[in-house]
């Protein structure tokens, strides 16, 4: 916070209190054959005047009443009809009979000072809130939406582990399923955060399949075609039972809290599924995740660490200093990913591989083909960092067979409705890069091919992004912690556990209310 | 650079609220109403503007102080008489009653605007117009409070004489508010 920004808040606050705040002004008459109701003078109503019959005033600041002598008598200043001083401030008597009115005026502040003062609450709270939360802030990549139903729906986020141009890299995204007959696609990429993303291209692949199957990508980018999902029969986590959670791509997912000592805590979930009956061939698991805030936390934290060398940090990334990029991706490695095990039909575990891809905003479904079943049940367990990931759907799927995508890449992009050129022929040309700054948004138009068959629309997305520093990371900056944690990122792991965890109930709500509006 | 769009968006957020709070001003020159922490001692009537119907029916209009408000009769005293209309030519009716400060909410406003800008991160985005709205509503909120467009009870507790003109008055000699 700079010294020029206190000093006008300051003289601004200050300035606030040199005039009176707005009031409201209740004005009661009384009779003076009631002025036995007359109450004692208050701070809110400090005066009493006596409209006499004459249309002479008496303004008492202090009075008694005498209803048995008929008088009402203190101290008052008198004025004439035209309101000018008879006689000064002094003891008075005067008779109620020759009073027409008495008038007592209370005054309260307005209800705009309470509205406002109810607001300066809500902003000091967001105050120490953000003092307290520095790193539950948006941070995205660049976030693709389509229009479904008149709402926009989130369907991807790319390449967001790629925070350098040394760590530029690819990312597939399954968005879609369009019917036979539609010919044009169209998808909303922004940049919601305070970040400068630099995309290469935003490609379609689309493949096109037969009713009834469905296509997935595995991790070695293959499409695979596969006959209908299987829900899991049973699903066991820590807490109980998650089989409602993760039976279907809804609303509905599967996570835990962080350990409040180790951030790199395992836990395990286990899964029953009915064996696939009358086919010999390979089985997937189809596994659709999203990471919580914990990875954004940790990176946001390593940056706020970094403070003002981060430019350092990141300019040896880009040298390729020895061991620069290991330890960039150290504490991403510590936390790992969803680790795959399957049930042998000798009762042990198996290790069939890994999925989950990083980024909290968007569900990415991915699969494992596994290997051989055996005759019964199939069991799978999932082992995962402890509150890292958010399941929403674990399936299995026979496989049928690969499947060839088409590349489409955008035919028109538009910028508030105007076609944008310059950016569609930064998309298409991939030895540039389209940037984009916070609040970018632009519209990218597909034409589809294959209009006669039914098709699985995946996403293609390369490029990198800058995060921006924040002035209110700045205060955490220390090289030496930076250092650790990307040098023992076990022992970070397990230090910044009670600080992950005194966030983490409010961090999901706080990280969206804090997206930059693309509009 | 977005430090400098936010400071962009913090003078239109002022401005605007700014604009919007300030639809409604007072009509009263300056010096014709009391404070409203002044309204207990003040002993002199509202400032009233009235439309009427003169018996040729034309339209006609009278400002100056509230000096008396009866069922039948409101009087109102101009810088050169005390004029007397009857209430039911009375087509149209601007009081106000005491004078509201603006000013204090308007620095409010900006005082949260601009500190919401260096205190909240991106939730500004969102507090930022918050306050915007909550500033420009408070202060045409209470900008209102004290004007009335009717003559009602309410109105004629703030004439000069409440209980109605004073037996006996000598109506030439009633002098309006002096000018401060």
């Amino acid at each position: 916070m700079t010294r020029r920004f206190c000093l006008l808040v300051l003289a601004l606050l200050a300035s606030t209190g040199c005039g009176s705040f707005p009031r409201t002004v209740n004005r009661t008459l009384i009779r003076p054959d009631s002025a036995g109701s007359l109450a004692a003078p208050t701070p809110t109503s400090p005066f009493l005047k006596a409209h006499l019959k004459s249309g002479e005033v008496a303004l008492f600041s202090a009075w008694s009443v005498d209803s048995s002598a008929g008088v009402v008598s203190g101290t008052a200043l008198r004025q004439d009809i035209n309101r000018r001083l008879v006689r000064g401030d002094g003891p008075v008597r005067i008779a109620l009979d020759s009073v027409a009115l008495f008038e007592t005026n209370t005054i309260a502040s307005h209800g705009s000072v309470v509205a406002m003062a109810i607001m300066t609450g809500v902003s000091i709270g967001m105050t120490v809130y953000c003092i307290q939360n520095p790193k539950a802030c948006f941070g995205s990549c660049p976030t693709f939406y389509v229009k479904d139903a008149g709402t926009d729906r989130l369907v991807a986020e790319g390449f967001s582990s790629s925070v350098s141009p040394a760590l530029e890299a690819t990312d597939l995204d399954a968005i879609a399923e369009v019917e036979a007959g539609q010919r044009t696609f169209a998808l909303e990429m922004r940049d919601e955060a305070l970040e400068t993303h630099n995309v290469r291209w935003a490609d379609l692949l689309v493949v096109p399949h037969a009713e009834g199957e469905a296509v997935i990508a595995d991790r070695t980018g293959r499409f695979l075609r596969t006959g209908p999902w299987a829900a899991p029969e049973q699903c066991r986590a820590p807490e109980g039972d998650c089989q409602l959670a993760v039976a279907a791509r809804d609303a509905r997912e599967r996570f835990s809290g962080a350990d409040s000592t180790d951030l790199a805590a395992r836990e395990v979930v286990e899964l029953t599924f009915e064996r696939p009956q009358g086919r010999a061939g390979p089985t997937a698991l189809v596994l659709g995740s999203r990471q919580t805030l914990l990875s954004t936390f940790l990176f946001y934290q390593e940056l706020a660490y970094m403070g003002r060398e981060a430019g350092s940090w990141f300019a040896a990334l880009e040298r390729g200093v020895p061991n620069a990029r290991a330890s960039a991706l150290g504490i991403d490695h510590a936390l790992g990913r969803i680790e795959v095990e399957v049930e042998g039909a000798d009762g042990a575990w198996h290790p069939a591989g890994e999925v989950g891809e990083s980024g909290p905003l968007a569900s990415d479904v991915q699969s494992l083909v596994l290997p051989p079943l055996g005759s019964g049940p199939v069991r799978v367990r999932l082992r995962m960092a402890r509150g890292l990931w958010r399941l929403d759907l674990v399936a299995l799927a026979p496989v049928l067979g690969e499947a060839t995508a088409l590349r489409v890449r955008p035919t028109r992009v538009r910028r508030a409705g105007t076609d944008d050129g310059e950016a569609l022929g930064r998309l298409t040309d991939d030895a540039r890069f389209l940037t984009t700054l916070p609040g970018d948004a632009l519209t990218l138009e597909y034409a589809l091919p294959v209009p006669e068959r039914r098709r699985a629309i995946f996403l293609e997305s390369r490029g990198y992004y800058l995060e921006w520093m924040r002035d209110e990371w700045l205060a955490d900056e220390s090289a030496e912690r930076a250092m650790m944690m990307m040098s023992d990122p076990a022992r970070a792991l397990r230090e910044l556990a009670p600080a992950f965890k005194r966030t983490e109930a409010q961090m999901e709500a706080a990280f969206w209310r804090s997206r930059y509006v693309a509009r | 650079m977005w430090r400098a769009s936010a400071w962009r968006r913090s003078a239109w957020a002022v401005a605007s609220s700014v604009l919007l709070g300030g639809c409604y001003y007072s009509k009263a020159l300056p010096g014709e109403l009391p404070t409203a922490d002044n309204v207990a001692r003040d002993s002199f009537g509202a400032w009233v503007r009235l439309q009427w119907l003169s018996p040729q029916f034309e339209e006609r209009a009278v400002v100056g102080e509230l000096i008396a408000l009866t069922p039948d009769t409101a009087f109102v005293l101009t810088w050169e008489s005390l004029v007397a209309l009857p209430v039911p030519a009375i087509r149209r009716v601007e009081a106000e009653l005491y004078d509201q400060p603006k000013t204090p909410l308007t620095l409010w406003t900006a005082a949260g605007i601009v500190s919401s800008l260096y205190t909240h991160g991106f939730f500004f985005f969102s507090v930022a117009p918050a306050w915007g709205l909550t500033g420009a509503l408070s202060m045409a909120g209470s900008s209102k409070a004290p004007a009335h467009d009717a003559l009602s009870p309410t109105v004629a507790k703030f004439a000069r004489f409440p209980q109605g003109l004073p037996a006996g008055l000598d109506r030439t000699a009633l002098k309006p508010r002096p000018r401060r």
